[in-house]
């Protein structure tokens, strides 16, 4: 499985990457690892990851315009959101976007992980 | 008509501070009463400061400011073994930011937030708009504080 991490936070980048080591998933590479929304379209054009962890609130361009972005450029890709943005509206406007799931920060090391298995068990 | 913030909507705060080292550490930070500050005046800070802009229905900004060791604390717990100066700016904003993308639970989409600033060493001055709240806490020893400095055009 080929994984794009995209988040502003070099922290959660790292964290994410490690998490994804976990041996409770089935082995994935990561294939990029981007600080915004503009660096993920370039790296989901290059890569054709299967799964994004998409976060929201970033510069250049945020995680709302990205999923659609991607959507658009690599419908196959599975995208699940990672943010602090805890409102029902916006988690809803991402899954409507074309995200398919929704986690909050902050997480646990289980909850990335129980959210990835969702995310690839189809 | 501009509005200050109201301890109902401060609540909203102090949950995120709590819940955020609760869920990240399995360790409760003691968070004391917030009180209220003179406006237009320098606040004590700590080693770093992460800044998140607010605009929409409110406006204004919240603060987290942190000593070093707190951040170097919350790194180890999230595995990162090898950090640094960067290390602590970002986490300082990424801080910032969690708390107040979880006041979006209860104050919804008018907390219309930024991509965090980070800061080193620089001082808190508060708007004189209004009077911001101050919410200070310790976990696993270190004292660090929240500055929620927010008011509302409703």
């Amino acid at each position: 499985m080929r994984l794009l991490i995209v988040d502003d936070s070099s922290v959660i980048r790292s964290r994410i990457a490690r998490i994804a080591q976990h041996p409770d998933l089935s082995p994935i590479e990561v294939v990029g690892l981007a600080r915004h929304g503009e660096e993920a379209i370039g790296m989901c054009s290059r890569h054709r990851p299967d799964v994004v962890t998409m976060d929201l609130t970033m510069p250049n361009m945020d995680g709302l315009a990205c999923i659609q972005g991607i959507v658009k450029i690599s419908g196959m890709a599975r995208i699940l959101v990672v943010s602090a943005l805890s409102d029902k509206r916006t988690a809803l406007k991402a899954l409507t976007y074309g995200a398919h799931g929704y986690i909050h920060k902050p997480f646990t090391d289980a909850e990335l992980v129980a959210g990835l298995q969702e995310l690839v068990k189809d | 008509m501009m509005q200050a913030l109201q301890e109902s909507d401060l609540r909203a705060f102090v949950e995120s501070v709590s819940h955020f080292f609760e869920h990240s550490s399995g360790d409760g930070a003691d968070v004391r009463s917030a009180y209220l500050a003179e406006p237009d005046q320098e606040l004590p800070h700590y080693d770093y400061t992460g800044i998140v802009d607010v605009s929409g229905g409110w406006r204004g900004a919240l603060y987290f400011s942190a000593p070093g060791g707190l951040l170097s604390h919350l790194l180890l717990i999230a595995g990162a073994h090898q950090y640094g100066e960067e290390d602590h700016l970002d986490l300082v904003g990424e801080i910032a930011n969690t708390f107040s993308g979880r006041a979006r639970r209860e104050l919804g989409e008018a907390l219309e937030i930024s991509v965090p600033r980070r800061c080193r060493g620089v001082s808190i001055r508060t708007s004189s708009a209004s009077r911001p709240y101050v919410i200070p806490l310790t976990w696993r020893g270190y004292a660090a504080q929240v500055v929620v400095d927010l008011h509302s055009e409703r």
